[in-house]
């Protein structure tokens, strides 16, 4: 044996190591990959948001292909100097198709280094659901539907929660979790993360509603789904309190508590915006009182400042489902579920 | 595999719903109160002849998507009141190409509250208030043109590029002037299909015999010409012969309408110099300031809806046009409910009071410049309880009473309260 053939031994046997280091101990490459994938997605999701705001939907009438090129070949002098619906619509594409590949690389990372089939199945998801996404966009324009943008516009922020939610589950803090006696949160304490998500999604639902509403709708259904975001934007935000309230007296990890207390402030920060949106878009309701200020205020249509707004709107909401999807998932690890009393009893196969 | 694609394609159209591509809808409003007027509660005009009507707008003016002007001449743009380019680029889906132009305006910027057919119940009017305008009675508030003539192309163009403040109409003077000009022209269109059905169902209500062809085609006028023939040769009884044929819908119910839009710019209201004694600074100021406040309460009779105060706390329970046309005229009473809810069903918003501006707040929303509060008190607004000018008024009494308005936001009264120590001890 000479030397060559002992360095490629040793080299092979320090690979080995690590690789079966990853794979018992913290899948490190799938968290990147998932980190990555969450930190592209919320760009996406920023941009197809001023997408909608701005009506650039249709800017591009074809796809795959953008005005015949490949999407990928499409002259960047034309596209940057370009009008502003083609910039942000052709640059929606090209994150949307970025994310796609950040998505193809976790599941490669995932099948490779991940050990639970669980959240290999969890990559694969979301594979699936960016090709799926990416489709929507593409039927939107093909068929020139805003009902699809409406699907399109859900779709988006479950994947963006979806993203993180893997990113939390190969997180160190997941993998090391603690032992029974030492999970001090009640299981209706953690239930209110999933009201969280569950309003807040439904929120997005309905948000989606009013941005791609149907223009020959009724206006009595527009205005019934106005009254229910206003009335579940404050139902989430009311439970957010609810769960920094109920977790002042439990002793977690500093960084949760911190995330929650996250979570409250862009809740608050989201009533802001939808009451701004409501602003920039339809102006000072009169029943909010009569000064010459408010009775000088006049919609300012397509304005930079009426479409950040807006679009700040939209994409807070989908943070919102971001961070409800983290703390509900880090939570978890600290609940004690055998806690659970149950009129029938006991659930089988968890611990006492 | 190779009907994955279709399959999901499938999947997807079914849970969101296709959406079909949008038409103008019926005035249900107007018909049901012409058939209330006319034919008494349970009857009704044959659908036949409303099929006509639309038959004949559909011909005339086209879909939302391709939409169409009769008379327009390809040769001579000048002489059209909207241009077919005009049309083209406001109607249909939105979209852009890549060099920018910007396609379906209309239903980028103003379907959401004036609705496809410029009805003014778009998907949110609902909530709005107040409600956006439905163009189809064809009266336009704010404009320099007196009461029942049409706005200028310039009144339109400024409403569009200024909003109107304190409500949901907003500024669109970040779109170029091209844009707004389409815009412009295609509210023009609406307002003139509109007007023209409203103007239909009334000629119908006029007659509504059930056996009258309303609007026939060529081919149907040649048939009734030969069944007449037919008739008076076998000595039978004539049929009637059809009331209208298309062309004579556009010369006698469509062309006067364009002439008087194209007329709007010759009756523009003249506005005169403001007078000297009205500059700031002038001795004789005050003065003509107190004749203002006189007229206020006294020939001007504004002191009757805008109050004692100019609070806007008169009269308070009037409605704009748009309702009285359909409620007042009917005789229904808002507190009848049953009937309200029947004709919100049809279309209709519903009633809501129209209050006088408050004129200490200094915000006036067809516009703030003097030349605009004079043509408020000159012309009076259209579609609202706000009166024209008696003709007694001079224009020096005019330009007293803007002044007088226009200091209101400027009286001890108008300001905020300061507070006062109303619990302060007094010294002993």
């Amino acid at each position: 044996m000479d030397w060559k053939d002992t360095s490629r031994i040793l080299r092979a046997d320090t690979r080995m190591t690590s690789l079966s280091d990853l794979k018992t101990e913290h899948p490190k490459w799938v968290h990147r990959c998932a980190i990555l994938l969450a930190c592209t997605t919320f760009p996406l999701i920023w941009v197809g948001g001023l997408v909608t705001t701005y009506d650039a939907g249709m800017a591009v009438p074809d796809w795959p292909n953008t005005y015949g090129y490949n999407m990928f070949l499409y002259p960047p002098t034309t596209w940057l100097s370009g009008p502003w619906d083609l910039l942000i619509e052709h640059g929606h594409r090209l994150l949307g198709s970025l994310a796609g590949l950040v998505a193809i690389g976790l599941v490669c990372v995932a099948l490779k280094f991940e050990r639970r089939r669980w959240v290999k199945a969890l990559c694969l998801l979301a594979l699936g659901l960016v090709i799926a996404q990416g489709t929507l966009g593409g039927i939107r324009v093909l068929a020139a539907d805003r009902a699809i943008a409406k699907v399109h516009g859900c779709v988006g922020p479950a994947f963006f929660g979806l993203s993180v939610c893997i990113m939390v589950v190969t997180s160190r803090g997941w993998v090391r979790r603690l032992p029974l006696d030492q999970r001090n949160l009640k299981p209706a304490t953690w239930a209110l993360t999933l009201v969280i998500l569950g309003l807040a999604y439904a929120q997005l639902v309905l948000g989606a509603n009013l941005r791609h509403i149907n223009l020959e709708s009724d206006p009595f259904v527009f205005r019934a789904i106005v009254l229910f975001h206003v009335i579940g934007a404050f139902a989430v935000w009311f439970h957010g309190l609810l769960l920094r309230r109920r977790l002042r007296r439990v002793s977690l990890p500093q960084g949760l508590k911190r995330a929650v207390a996250l979570l409250t402030l862009v809740l608050t920060l989201q009533l802001g915006l939808g009451l701004g949106t409501w602003v920039v878009k339809w102006g000072w309701p009169m029943t909010w009182g009569q000064t010459s200020w408010l009775t000088g205020w006049v919609v300012p249509a397509k304005s930079m400042f009426q479409a950040n707004v807006v679009t700040f709107h939209v994409a807070t909401g989908s943070l919102i489902i971001a961070l409800s999807v983290w703390v509900c998932f880090r939570l978890a690890r600290v609940t004690n579920f055998s806690r659970i009393s149950l009129p029938f009893g006991r659930i089988k196969g968890v611990p006492a | 595999m190779r009907y994955t694609g279709s399959l999901l394609l499938t999947l997807i159209v079914c849970v969101a719903g296709c959406t079909p591509p949008p038409e103008f809808r019926q005035n249900a409003v107007e018909v049901k109160k012409l058939e209330l007027q006319t034919l008494g509660e349970e009857e009704q005009f044959a659908a036949g002849q409303l099929e006509d009507i639309g038959s004949f707008l559909t011909a005339a003016f086209g879909t939302p998507d391709e939409p169409d002007f009769p008379g327009l001449v390809e040769d001579d743009p000048e002489v059209n009141l909207v241009t077919q380019e005009h049309l083209v680029s406001a109607a249909g889906p939105v979209a852009s190409l890549e060099d920018g132009e910007a396609q379906g305006l209309y239903r980028e910027h103003c379907v959401h509250c004036h609705g496809i057919s410029g009805d003014g119940s778009g998907p949110t009017s609902a909530f709005l208030n107040p409600y956006p305008r439905d163009f189809r009675l064809g009266k336009f508030k704010y404009k320099s043109t007196p009461l029942n003539v049409p706005p200028t192309q310039e009144d339109l163009r400024r409403i569009l590029k200024n909003g109107i403040p304190n409500t949901a109409m907003p500024s669109f003077r970040r779109l170029p002037d091209e844009e707004i000009d389409a815009l412009v022209d295609y509210v023009k269109y609406l307002t003139i299909r509109g007007r023209t059905e409203r103007d239909l169902l009334s000629i119908l209500a006029e007659d509504p015999d059930p056996a009258l062809d309303f609007i026939a085609s060529e081919e149907q006028f040649e048939a009734a010409d030969e069944a007449i023939e037919a008739a008076v040769e076998s000595g039978d009884e004539e049929p009637y012969p059809p009331l209208f044929g298309p062309n004579d819908v556009v010369d006698e119910v469509v062309f006067p309408q364009v002439d008087q839009w194209f007329e709007a710019v010759d009756s523009m209201t003249e506005v005169p110099q403001r007078p000297v004694e009205l500059s700031p600074g002038h001795p004789d100021r005050d003065m003509w300031i107190a004749r203002g406040k006189d007229l206020f309460f006294s020939t001007g009779a504004c002191v009757q809806c805008h109050g004692k105060l100019a609070l806007g706390d008169g009269q308070v329970d009037d409605y704009d046009d748009w309702t009285k046309d359909w409620m007042k005229t009917l005789g229904i009473d808002p507190a009848e409910t049953e009937r309200i809810n029947e004709f919100v069903g049809l279309g209709a918003m519903p009633p809501r009071n129209l209050i006088p501006r408050n004129l200490r707040l200094g915000n006036y929303r067809g516009g703030s410049r003097p030349v605009d509060l004079y043509l408020r008190i000159k012309n009076g607004i259209e579609g609202t309880p706000m009166p024209a000018a008696a003709v007694s008024l001079t224009s020096d009494d005019i330009w007293s009473l803007v002044e007088y308005v226009r200091q209101l936001p400027n009286e001890s009264l108008s300001q905020p309260a300061v507070q006062q120590p109303v619990n302060e001890r007094a010294p002993r």
